[in-house]
């Protein structure tokens, strides 16, 4: 075993020297020009993400394809070792070998990353976890190498099934919150694909002959790869069918507030033209470059729940960036030359650094600035969206800042209750005051939303407050502006209707001490329904497999809006199931199967529809039959009597030529 | 202990519709020098494959030292060395660290004999393997399976692609082993010369169906051949059992039988020919006439003759 390990990682270590040059040489290049943290930059993110995975893929499947040609698998395989040693040996040094392409110009890129003065950017240890993560991604896509080079498959058809398994489980990794969840997730990819490159390996590819566990593994990781590559090839053809006139893009109407408090409705027309009418519906003669011109200047703001214990896992994605490089430092906006500021959520602390001598110059507080030589002041809470890395505006769930980075000073704003916490905020400049003197300058207007109220900033200053009269989920964002008349207008916008009876959007106005002045209520937005032909739709649904048809008809079950019927996707689902059952029944016949083996592979393709006749043509290998010369009929070749009538195949036919003789050695005979 | 090391049962083979190898049943008895012959594609490398558990059977069943094939345990394959069709090797090891890659698997290697082999073949033990020659490859191949000491040697067309020095070198070292009874070699060949050298036991496999199963001397005695001479053109032959190969000429026939006997002597008397002769027949002539088109025909060249004087 010994030997077939060393002989694994000389042969190969040619690859994964070339693998390791290639990803040193793009990581050096990303951790030299990039601004802002290396580690998670979005590019190396792509290196680690995409390149690790190649170097695993490619890795596994050369360790089999070179000794696969020229004959030389009989030359390794043929020795006094059981082949699962032989695999445990390839796989060691497969194993070594890419965590040696792979891990090697990591730990350089993270050790020079480490090493203050080189990068002007935060560094903390939990920023390798996310590569560290992807370093084990590549794990799975290794054994996906493996299999796909070992098992009897297509080169052109369904050769590189096996690598979905591992794509799935790094589209999920790479939502991971940590780098356990990722592990996780590869750990379980690696106990289906382990088992079913194995299993491919001793048994020189085939199928049929393993065990059930192994056929099941096998299965797993091929089903992934007919998923995937059935998704994206339905995708490509009702795309180029849509192109071809059937066009199911939906044209929503929206209001638009103007500068003096009117409010119109505009519609995009399939011409890509923009009709705009009153309330009422009558026709105004503006065009939508009009619209926007005199469209009122507002600050929007998204009203969402900013609890995490009651919040869905992607909005806290979403809304705390604790996914990905914003977990870790936020590059924030520019404000003088060689200073680039961070905000660091997990210190959550602003910290400044040098872009020449790449060094921490300072970090700012809820107290203000501190020098380098301080360590830099948490402010209280983690703040929420990074959208507020172009803002002075800092808020967290209950307490808010007016951080002004070029000034380099931090100013407390207002802290709130827990039961009225921060639903939203933004911030907004105001040039109506400006006019003509160059010498004033425009009003920073600062909007925070609790449950109850809207609290109004002006530079930095509490100027009053708006009692918050509607709010998510029916109402999902709000505009608020100042009118040329110098009232306040809040715009609370809902969601689409859809067909159910859903709130309008508000419109409030107030005087400038956030007095309610004017209040007008909107008629609903309806959301116009998809314009595809009927028969599109429902080729669309028949090509989903019926399971997943009915799963997404019933997380739907409660928008009204949706477009199917119960009935008519009952209908469709048991009509699809039941003809791709029928057809696995037929198709079930070119395979020499085991007992249960067709009733099982009918309720697969009745589950997953046309994936699941693709994953059965792609798994199992095809056994010719031949006419059975005592009954007749379609006899499977590789059973020793016909499944019909028992009857044993007829032996070659003798034509007198024959000799057949065990006789002595010549040898034997010698020394007899 | 059993006395055949090698016995195949109804063993077959399918790549999708088309049969490979169509229920082969025979035996290899212990201490053999047995040749597989067949042209190609006859399925001599998928019976070698199956042998070595390197290829599922379709059909049937195969053992192999008294084990499943499809389930040689390790110290089984201990006992069996192969040479692959080709020779092939792990190129970029030198001859020495080949021996040495080799022996950490094969605890009685023979160390003398693999320098004895290699000294034969002439072949420098700091050569890369990808850097040898044909008959180098195969002579190291041959050293590399001979040195583990195997009870069975199976080799698959050995002398493929070797001038005839390395042939013949092969084949010493070939005849070498079998010195040492016990000792069986299974092989596959399209060099008839070199079987009738140093193989005591034939088959021929002919378009994926065995045929001929036997030692050489049965072969010899069963396959003949038989030149009638006429007075005047010979007449159209009747069926004749067992026929393999029919030429005429102007006024002969000249016949390869198998299995020659009362049936075909009542036949050709019949004929009334002049003169019925018993010629001489080689091991290569009458492999060919079981490989050729069988029955009644005339050479490639008397046919491309009569075309141009017909012109």
């Amino acid at each position: 075993m010994k030997a077939i390990f060393l002989k694994e990682l000389r042969e190969n270590a040619k690859w994964a020297l070339l693998m390791l040059v290639g990803l040193g040489l793009l990581m050096t290049y990303q951790t030299v020009t990039q601004n802002g943290p290396p580690l998670v930059s979005y590019p190396m993110h792509g290196i680690t993400v995409l390149g690790f995975p190649a170097a695993g893929f490619v890795l596994g499947m050369l360790q089999v394809l070179q000794d696969r040609r020229r004959g030389r698998w009989g030359f390794l395989i043929h020795r006094p070792i059981g082949r699962t040693r032989v695999f445990v040996a390839k796989v060691a040094a497969g194993i070594l070998l890419y965590f040696g392409a792979t891990a090697i110009p990591l730990a350089a890129t993270v050790w020079w990353v480490a090493t203050p003065g080189h990068v002007a950017a935060p560094f903390e240890w939990d920023m390798v976890a996310a590569r560290a993560a992807d370093l084990l991604g590549g794990v799975p896509w290794y054994l996906a190498g493996l299999l796909a080079a070992a098992r009897e498959a297509r080169w052109i058809g369904s050769r590189l099934f096996p690598a979905g398994l591992a794509f799935i489980a790094a589209v999920f990794a790479d939502f991971a919150l940590s780098f356990g969840e990722a592990a996780l997730l590869y750990a379980g990819a690696v106990i289906v694909l382990l088992p079913a490159a194995w299993g491919a390996f001793v048994a020189e590819g085939e199928y049929e002959s393993k065990a059930a566990p192994i056929r099941l593994a096998q299965g797993v990781s091929v089903a992934a790869g007919v998923l995937i590559a059935y998704m994206v090839a339905m995708g490509l053809a009702f795309g180029l069918v849509e192109s071809l006139g059937y066009n199911t893009v939906v044209f929503s109407p929206q209001y638009a507030i103007l500068h003096d408090g009117q409010v119109v409705r505009q519609t995009a027309a399939k011409d890509g033209t923009t009709q705009v009418t009153d309330l009422q519906g009558h026709a105004l003669p503006l065009t939508a470059d009009e619209i926007s011109r005199l469209r009122l200047t507002a600050s929007e703001i998204m009203l969402r729940e900013t609890d995490p214990a009651k919040m869905k896992r992607s909005e806290l994605e979403d809304l705390y960036g604790i996914q990905g490089g914003d977990a870790y430092a936020h590059v924030l906006y520019p404000t003088e030359q060689y200073v680039q500021w961070y905000y660091v959520p997990s210190r959550q602390t602003i910290e400044g650094f040098n872009t020449v001598t790449r060094r921490l110059m300072g970090s700012i507080g809820p107290s203000g600035f501190a020098g380098a030589d301080r360590t830099p002041e948490s402010f209280p809470e983690r703040f929420i969206d990074q959208l507020y890395a172009f803002n002075n505006l800092k808020i967290g769930r209950t307490t808010a800042y007016d951080v002004n980075l070029q000034m380099r000073q931090a100013k407390f704003l207002f802290t709130t209750t827990a039961d009225d916490t921060i639903i939203g905020g933004n911030e907004w400049s105001y040039q109506g005051d400006v006019g003509s003197d160059p010498s004033k300058l425009p009003a920073q207007y600062d909007f925070i939303v609790t449950h109850s109220t809207i609290w109004v900033y002006k530079n930095a200053n509490l100027d009053f407050k708006i009692p918050l009269e509607y709010s998510y989920p029916d109402y999902f964002s709000l505009e608020i502006g100042r009118m040329t008349n110098g009232r306040f207008l809040v715009h609370y916008q809902a969601g689409y209707a859809m067909g159910k009876p859903e709130p309008g959007d508000e419109v409030v106005q107030t005087d400038d001490r956030g007095q309610i002045v004017e209040r007008t209520e909107l008629p609903p937005l309806v959301l116009p329904g998809p314009n595809e032909p009927q028969w599109l739709q429902l080729t669309e649904t028949a090509a989903v497999p019926p399971a997943l048809l009915a799963f997404l008809v019933y997380e739907e079950r409660d928008n009204p809006g949706q477009p199917f019927s119960w009935r008519m996707v009952a209908i469709e689902v048991m009509v699809i199931g039941c003809i791709s059952a029928v057809a696995a029944m037929l198709l079930m016949r070119r395979y020499d199967s085991r007992r249960g083996a067709t009733p099982l592979w009918m309720a697969i393709c009745f589950v997953m529809g046309i994936p699941g006749l693709l994953l059965l043509i792609s798994l199992r290998q095809v056994v010719a039959r031949e006419t059975c010369p005592a009954c007749g009929r379609q006899r499977l070749i590789s059973r020793e009597r016909c499944e019909y009538c028992g009857m044993a195949f007829v032996e070659p036919e003798r034509v007198g030529i024959e000799i057949f003789e065990v006789g002595v050695p010549a040898a034997q005979a010698a020394h007899g | 202990m059993s006395n055949l090391v090698i016995e195949t049962s109804g063993l077959t083979r399918y790549f999708g519709r088309k049969c490979a190898v169509d229920q082969v049943t025979m035996s290899v008895p212990r201490g053999a020098v047995f040749a597989l012959l067949g042209r190609n594609g006859s399925g001599k490398s998928t019976i070698v494959r199956m042998l070595l558990g390197l290829l599922e059977p379709t059909r049937g069943s195969a053992s192999v030292l008294g084990e499943d094939c499809q389930r040689l345990s390790p110290a089984t394959r201990g006992r069996i060395a192969y040479v692959a069709e080709g020779h092939p090797l792990i190129d970029w090891m030198r001859v020495g660290q080949l021996e040495d890659f080799q022996k950490s698997f094969y605890p009685d290697w023979d160390g003398h004999l693999f320098a004895k082999v290699v000294e034969h073949f002439d072949l420098n033990i700091q050569a890369r393997a990808g850097h040898l020659s044909r008959g180098q490859r195969a002579g190291l191949s041959l050293a590399l399976a001979l040195a583990a000491r195997p009870e069975l040697l199976i080799m698959d067309d050995p002398a493929l692609g070797l001038d005839p020095v390395a042939r013949r070198t092969l084949l010493e070292t070939m005849i070498l082993m079998t010195r040492d009874a016990g000792h069986t070699i299974f092989f596959t060949s399209h060099v008839l010369d070199d079987v009738e050298r140093v193989a005591d036991h034939v088959a021929i496999i002919d378009r994926s169906i065995l045929r001929v199963s036997c030692p050489v001397e049965t072969f010899h005695a069963r396959v003949k051949a038989v030149v009638l001479e006429f007075a005047g053109p010979p007449p159209q032959m009747p069926k004749l059992p067992g026929l393999l190969e029919s030429r005429r000429t102007a006024n002969q026939v000249r016949l390869i039988i198998a299995n020659f006997g009362p049936d075909a002597e009542r036949i050709i008397a019949s004929l009334g020919a002049m003169s019925v002769n018993e010629a001489a027949l080689s091991l290569e002539d009458a492999v060919i006439a079981y490989l050729g088109r069988r029955g009644e025909q005339t050479s490639l060249l008397s046919d491309i003759k009569e075309i141009g004087v017909a012109k």
